[in-house]
C-alpha cells in the first residue's frame, strides 16, 4: 500500500529526470575554499535550503523584497527555502550590494563560518557593472573568495519578489519539491 | 512683533545676503565665534535645527571652509540659513552641540568626510588637529587615516585598495565590564533580513544599563559620487537609492532642490501626483511596520495579514507607475511616468486603496485593545516630548511625542499649501494618541504604534482628497517642465524639503559651472533619530522605567529607523 503511494509520486520526478532537466543556472565555479573542486555539490539539492541574507550595504529596498518572498503570497518555504539566523546553519548566503568597505570584514566572516558545500547568490543592482553606486570610494569589488562560490546574480532595481522566487527556483531546481 | 526682535539679533550677528525663496532668511555671520551665542538665541525661541552642511570652497571666492546651519521657525513657515566662514586656513570650528545635541552627528560626519573638527573651547583655535582624532563614524578602521573624501583635490583620493588591509573590529572592543555586569554586543550582521550596524549593550541581569550604536557599515561614499558621477539633471538616479523605503521621498526631495536652483515653476497636475505618490509611500511603509511590530510580539497571524495587504499596496504602486517603490519617476521640473494617469484609473485604485485600508484598521483596532500587545508597548521605550525636542527629534518619532514636526504643516509644498488639506491633517492630529494613549506613557512604543495609524487614516483620506483635484484637470500627457539651468549663477545653492514618511528629508544642492554638482549635503531623518532612539533604549533620566534586552526589538521595530540614509 505504502509503495504505491510512494511510485505514484515519484513516476512525474522520474519522468523529469528521464525527459528533460530542469532549467537552471550552471554554478560559475566550483572551487573550495582551497582552490579544490567542491565535488559535494552539483548544482541540485535534495532537500530544503537554509539562506542567511546579508546586507552588504545596500539601500534597504533589496532586503524589503527579500522579506517579501517570506511572506504568505510568495511563500517560499513550501519550496524548502528557509531562513537561518546564523551563518553556521545556512546553505546559502543572500548577499545584497554594493559591498562597503565598511561591510567587508563582516561580509567575509560570515561567509567564512558557513560549512560547506555552501554558495552565493547576490541580489540587486548593487553589484551590476552600471550599478548606481559603481565608481565609489567606499565600494569593494567582491572577494575573489565569495566570487568563487557566487552561483547567481538576481539582477533588478531590486528584483521583484516574484522575480526572486523565480530565479531561486532554477538556481536550485526542485527534485522532491512539487513545481510552481 | 517676534520676527521683528529675531530679525534685529540676526543683524547683530551677522550680514543679510539675498535668498534664493522668499522663505529663507540668509545671513552670514561676521565672526565664526557668534555661532554660539546665536544658536543659544534660536533654541530659546524653539527653532529647530534641520542640518548642517560643511563644504569645501577653497577653490572658490572666499577661499575657504564654510559650514551653513539651516534652522527652521517653529510656527512659521521659513528657514534661517547662517553661513559660517572659517577663515585663515583654520581647519577647526565652534561646535553648537552643546545647545543644539541634534549637531552632534552632522559634527562627526564633518570630522569623518572633511577633516574640520570642533576646537575644544571657544577661542582656542589649532591649526589642524592630529588625524587620529577621527571618530571613525562613517569611515571605519579600513580606511587611511588621512582620508577625507569630500575635502577637494588633497587627499580625496584613497590608495589602491589592495592597500587596505580588512581590519578586525578591535577598535570597537569594549572595557571590561564591573563584576555582575555584561557586555552584549549586537551586529553588524544581525538575525533577520535588515540592515547593518552595531549595538553594544551594557546590561545588568535583563536591564540594559548603556547602549552604544555603531553605525556607518553602509556608508557607501554617495555625497561624493554625487560630486564625480552625477549631473544636475541626472542626480535622481543616485537619490532614490539612498533610503530603499522612502525612494520616492529622496528624489523628490533632490528634484526639489534642483527646480528651487533653476527657479522653475512645476505644473499643478504633477505636484498633485506627487502629493498623490508621497502619501502612498507613506501608506505602504506605516502599514509594513505595524505588520513588523505585530510579528515582534508574535501575534504572527496578524503579522502574516498586514504583509499581504503591504504586498497589495505595493502592486498598487506597481501597476500605476511600473515599479513597486515608486522609482524612476521624479525629474527635476516635474514627474516622469510611463503612461498616462487618468481620473477613472484614480477611481479604481481609490476602491481598492479604501478595501486595504478598512483592512488594516480591522486588524490594527483589536490589537491596540488587547492585552497582548498592551502588555508589550505600553510604557516601553519612552522618548518625552522635552527629550525629544532636547535631541532635536523629527518626524513621526517626535509627533508620537507629541512634538509638531510636520513639514506638510509647518513648511507646506504643492497642494499641502490648500487649506483643506491642512484642516485634514489638524483633524486627524493626535486622535488616536488622546483616545488611547496613557497621559504618563506619552513617547512609548505604544504611541508611535497609535501615530502610525492615525498617519495611515489621514494619508488615505488626503489621497482622496488628491484624486478629487487630481479629476478637475483635463488630461495631459506631459507632468514635466524643461529646466533653464543656464540661466543659473555658478556656485549658488538651494535645498528642497519633503516630509517623508519618516520625518522631513532635505537636500542642499550647490551647482558649479558645467551644471553639475559641486556639493550635495543629503539629510534623512533617521540621522536626527538616532540619538533618540538611543536616549529611549537606555533613558538617562531615572524616573522612567529601565528597559528590558528583550524589549530592544520592539522598540528599535517601533523606530524602524534607516540605516542607509543615516550613513550615506
Amino acid at each position: 500500500m505504502f509503495d504505491h503511494f510512494r511510485l505514484l509520486f515519484e513516476i512525474p520526478f522520474r519522468l523529469v529526470k528521464i525527459f528533460g532537466s530542469p532549467i537552471h543556472a550552471e554554478p560559475t565555479r566550483e572551487l573550495s575554499s582551497s582552490g579544490q573542486p567542491d565535488h559535494q555539490w552539483n548544482g541540485q539539492s535534495k532537500r530544503s535550503i537554509f539562506i542567511r541574507h546579508v546586507d552588504g550595504g545596500s539601500c534597504n529596498a533589496a532586503e524589503l523584497e527579500i522579506s517579501a518572498i517570506f511572506n504568505p503570497i510568495y511563500d517560499v518555504g513550501r519550496y524548502g527555502f528557509h531562513l537561518v539566523v546564523s551563518p553556521r546553519h545556512a546553505d546559502l548566503l543572500l548577499l545584497t550590494g554594493p559591498l562597503t568597505a565598511n561591510m567587508e570584514t563582516a561580509v567575509l566572516e560570515t561567509f567564512r563560518a558557513m560549512p560547506e558545500p555552501r554558495r552565493v547568490v547576490t541580489v540587486g543592482d548593487g553589484f551590476d557593472e552600471d550599478g548606481p553606486f559603481q565608481g565609489s570610494y567606499a565600494i569593494r569589488p567582491l572577494p575573489a573568495e565569495i566570487l568563487a562560490f557566487r552561483v547567481a546574480h538576481i539582477s533588478g532595481d531590486p528584483p521583484s519578489p516574484a522575480e526572486m522566487v523565480d530565479a531561486l527556483l532554477k538556481i536550485f531546481p526542485a527534485r522532491n519539491r512539487p513545481k510552481l | 512683533m517676534t520676527q521683528a526682535k529675531l530679525s534685529e539679533t540676526l543683524d547683530k550677528y551677522g550680514d543679510r545676503l539675498w535668498p534664493l525663496l522668499p522663505n529663507e532668511w540668509h545671513y552670514r555671520l561676521k565672526n565664526s565665534i557668534h555661532i554660539l551665542e546665536l544658536s543659544k538665541e534660536l533654541k530659546k525661541r524653539n527653532f529647530y535645527l534641520v542640518t548642517v552642511i560643511a563644504n569645501d570652497e577653497r577653490e572658490l571666492e572666499d577661499k575657504c571652509f564654510k559650514i551653513y546651519y539651516l534652522f527652521s521657525h517653529p510656527a512659521d513657515n521659513m528657514f534661517l540659513i547662517t553661513e559660517m566662514v572659517l577663515d585663515n586656513k583654520q581647519e577647526t570650528y565652534c561646535s553648537i552641540a552643546e545647545v543644539f545635541k541634534a549637531a552632534r552627528p552632522f559634527e562627526l560626519e564633518i570630522g569623518d568626510l572633511f577633516g574640520l573638527y570642533p576646537a575644544q573651547r571657544l577661542g582656542q583655535e589649532q591649526s589642524a588637529r592630529p588625524a587620529e582624532d577621527r571618530t571613525k563614524t562613517f569611515l571605519h578602521g579600513s580606511y587611511p587615516a588621512n582620508f577625507n573624501p569630500l575635502r577637494r583635490h588633497d587627499n580625496a583620493l584613497l590608495p589602491e585598495t589592495t592597500e587596505r588591509v580588512t581590519a578586525r573590529y578591535v577598535e570597537h572592543s569594549l572595557p571590561e565590564p564591573p563584576t555582575g555586569e555584561l557586555y552584549l554586543t549586537v551586529g553588524p550582521v544581525h538575525a533577520g533580513v535588515i540592515e547593518p550596524g552595531r549595538f553594544s549593550f551594557r546590561i545588568s541581569g535583563e536591564i540594559i544599563e548603556e547602549v552604544e550604536i555603531k553605525l556607518g557599515y553602509t556608508h557607501k561614499g554617495i555625497e561624493r559620487l554625487f560630486q564625480t558621477h552625477y549631473n544636475l539633471l541626472e542626480g535622481w538616479r543616485l537619490a532614490e537609492h539612498v533610503s530603499g523605503d522612502s525612494s520616492f521621498a529622496h528624489s523628490l526631495a533632490y528634484c526639489k532642490a534642483v527646480e528651487a536652483l533653476a527657479g522653475c515653476h512645476i505644473s499643478k497636475v504633477a505636484k498633485l501626483l506627487r502629493a498623490l505618490f508621497l502619501e502612498m509611500e507613506r501608506l505602504v511603509n506605516h502599514i509594513g511596520d505595524t505588520g513588523a511590530l505585530a510579528h515582534d510580539i508574535a501575534l504572527e497571524l496578524v503579522a502574516a495579514e498586514l504583509a499581504v495587504l503591504r504586498e497589495e499596496m505595493l502592486r498598487l504602486n506597481g501597476e500605476m507607475t511600473g515599479s513597486r517603490f515608486l522609482r524612476k519617476l521624479n525629474r527635476p521640473g516635474g514627474l516622469e511616468l510611463p503612461g498616462t494617469i487618468t481620473g477613472g484609473f484614480l477611481e479604481n485604485l481609490w476602491i481598492r486603496l479604501e478595501k486595504i485600508t478598512n483592512k488594516y484598521q480591522a486588524l490594527a483596532e483589536p490589537m491596540l485593545k488587547g492585552s497582548h500587545f498592551r502588555n508589550r508597548a505600553l510604557g516601553v521605550g519612552i522618548l518625552k516630548e522635552e527629550q525629544a525636542l532636547d535631541l532635536g527629534a523629527t518626524g513621526m518619532v517626535a509627533r508620537a511625542a507629541g512634538l509638531l514636526r510636520d513639514f506638510r504643516l509647518q513648511h507646506p509644498f504643492g497642494p499641502y499649501g490648500d487649506a483643506e488639506v491642512k484642516a485634514i491633517i489638524e483633524s486627524h492630529r493626535g486622535r488616536y494618541i488622546e483616545n488611547y494613549g496613557l497621559d504618563k506613557y506619552r513617547g512609548d512604543v505604544y504611541s508611535r504604534f497609535l501615530q502610525r495609524m492615525e498617519e495611515v487614516e489621514t494619508s488615505k483620506e488626503l489621497i482622496a482628497y488628491f484624486i478629487q483635484c487630481f479629476k478637475k484637470f483635463p488630461p495631459v500627457t506631459n507632468y514635466r517642465e524643461e529646466l533653464d539651468l543656464e540661466r543659473v549663477d555658478n556656485f549658488v545653492f538651494g535645498f528642497g524639503y519633503v516630509e517623508g514618511w519618516r520625518g522631513d528629508i532635505v537636500y542642499w544642492i550647490m551647482k558649479d559651472k558645467f551644471n553639475r554638482i559641486y556639493r550635495c549635503k543629503i539629510r534623512d531623518a533617521s540621522t536626527l533619530n538616532w540619538p533618540a532612539l538611543k536616549e529611549a533604549l537606555a533613558p538617562t533620566n531615572s524616573s522612567l522605567r529601565e528597559t528590558l534586552l528583550a524589549d530592544f526589538p520592539l522598540i528599535n521595530k517601533s523606530f524602524n529607523l534607516s540605516y542607509s540614509g543615516n550613513d550615506l
